[in-house]
């Protein structure tokens, strides 16, 4: 009995599942397996998803080499390519690379490559019109003056990447099936954004105004401001037409998250109630308007100043089915906490359901 | 009680396996025939799965019905628990988790080999599937020096 050959307990499993054994391996790994029978020699080469990321095993030239021989060797599709590692160093390969991949209809692109490391993206990026998903950090991203948009994309998320406002304003307007935009480490300070299709916004960085021209199927925002001294004035100086532009423009919002980080200290002591309009909300917010979606709302970094509060109690009475409206007040607001907790409690909620959650770390 | 309705099951030994057809749904293959034919009370044959392994998957699809008091962290350690098995038996299930067509079983099994695989060197992984080698000694060292770029 023992010396009969035991049964290869993997080596003839359908191939579509050797692929999706192999594309959970470290790269490295999988195609090592060439090494292990005839069988399997190229068996790695169908891999659909090519993920280089941090090894220790491949450093800079070697990686290099490494990401060049499997783009040689790979057979088939490839739907997915990502660098993310701090172990390369921007090299003219990167572009090649891309150009590969650029007329072997790539679905996604993810890049991201050391602290020190800003490359500049080529422009057959560009040309991926089959991209559903790319992922840049830190880079500078230019469209070419002929680029007319990526007609599959669906998720976009820059880093830290330099871009103009015109550039991405044209570049979101012109992805027409857009469904998730993350925008951080981001300044631009007036965006707007016009995407038919857009289900899930992020932002994050300094802001001055922000325009949802035309986002009719928005569920979620995520906002993270941070807002320097000089920002805060201009920014509360135009902000009723801010806001009414930016809910305006999301009939079916459910979700809000919003961490607003004004300049701690000085900045507070500048806020003079004065300078804000307290009623633009209900003046200038059309009656169709907003949140008659909104289940969910999270404001971070509350410091209980009045435009705030303000704001939060016009979303309690205008949210018919609102859940949840979470605050987190500022570790800097100690001694107003029990003000503002009576405060929210006095606000009428519109909504039944509507809990108040008041979040302390 | 609300009314269930039951489907039959038979393994490729001929055991048959009654069972509740949410259960069953979970199986896309079992879920088109059941579609397409809609047998009352008849017997479904699955004649590429044994018994053994049958009331395994079994085991997983009745887990895997949404039960609302599973919270998500049950459900992964059970799972784990699950794929803590022989490698004959991941592969039989994995045999007929493709035949049967469960995705989610399919990636827990695939989840679990690789794993397997992980950080062991080929002697090793050749051991454990029993994988024959049939590359000659200089072979092997001559694939090894041509691809240094992924072996060195």
């Amino acid at each position: 009995m023992d010396d009969a050959p035991k049964l290869d307990l993997i080596s003839n499993l359908p191939l579509s599942i050797i692929e999706s054994i192999l594309v959970r391996l470290p790269i490295r790994e999988a195609v090592r397996t060439s090494i292990l029978s005839s069988k399997w020699r190229y068996r790695w080469s169908g891999i659909t998803d090519l993920v280089f990321e941090d090894d220790l095993f491949l450093l800079n030239d070697k990686l290099k080499k490494f990401i060049t021989q499997v783009l040689l060797l790979h057979a088939g599709p490839i739907h997915k390519f990502q660098i993310t590692t701090s172990n390369l160093r921007i090299c003219p390969d990167i572009d090649q690379w891309i150009l590969f991949l650029s007329r072997n209809d790539v679905k996604e692109i993810l890049l991201e490559l050391g602290e020190c490391e800003w490359f500049t993206v080529p422009s057959c990026l560009f040309s991926c019109q089959k991209l559903t998903r790319l992922e840049l950090v830190r880079c500078e991203l230019h469209p070419p003056l002929t680029f007319k948009g990526f007609l599959h994309l669906k998720i976009l998320n820059l880093h830290q990447v330099s871009i103009t406002c015109e550039a991405i304003q044209s570049l979101v307007s012109s992805c027409p099936l857009l469904e998730c935009l993350s925008l951080s480490y981001f300044d631009c300070l007036a965006l707007n954004i016009s995407a038919p299709n857009l289900k899930y916004l992020f932002l994050e960085g300094e802001f001055k105004e922000i325009c949802l021209e035309n986002t009719p199927v928005l569920v979620s925002v995520t906002v993270a401001m941070y807002m320097s001294d000089d920002f805060v004035e201009n920014f509360e100086q135009s902000s009723s037409c801010n806001f009414i532009k930016f809910f305006g423009g999301a009939p079916h919002l459910e979700r809000l998250i919003g961490h607003i980080y004004f300049t701690k200290g000085s900045s507070n002591a500048s806020v003079s109630p004065e300078v804000l309009d307290l009623d633009f909300w209900e003046n200038e917010c059309p009656s169709d308007c907003a949140f008659k979606c909104l289940q969910t709302v999270k404001m971070t970094d509350i410091s209980g100043l009045p435009h705030e509060m303000r704001f939060i109690k016009f979303l309690l009475e205008n949210s018919p089915i609102l859940e949840i409206m979470s605050i987190t007040p500022s570790v800097y607001a100690i001694e107003g906490r029990i003000h503002m907790v009576t405060e929210l409690l006095e606000f009428r909620r519109v909504s039944p359901h509507a809990k108040i959650k008041f979040v302390l770390d | 009680m609300a009314f269930t309705k039951k489907v039959t099951l038979k393994s490729s030994d001929g055991e048959l396996f009654i069972i509740d057809r949410a259960v069953a749904l979970q199986s896309r293959t079992i879920q088109y025939v059941l579609e397409d034919t809609n047998p009352v009370d008849a017997i479904i044959p699955v004649p590429a799965v044994d018994a053994r392994t049958l009331s395994k998957v079994l085991e997983y699809c009745k887990k895997h019905l949404i039960d609302l008091n599973t919270d998500f962290e049950d459900y992964s350690k059970w799972d784990k628990d699950f794929v803590d098995a022989e490698v004959w038996m991941l592969y039989d299930l994995i045999m007929a988790a493709d035949y049967l067509h469960i995705p989610p079983l399919i990636d827990l099994i695939c989840d679990k080999i690789a794993s397997m695989f992980k950080g062991q060197t080929p002697d090793k992984i050749r051991e454990i599937f029993n994988i024959d080698n049939d590359f000659s000694k200089e072979e092997e060292e001559d694939f090894k020096k041509k691809s240094g770029w992924a072996f060195k």
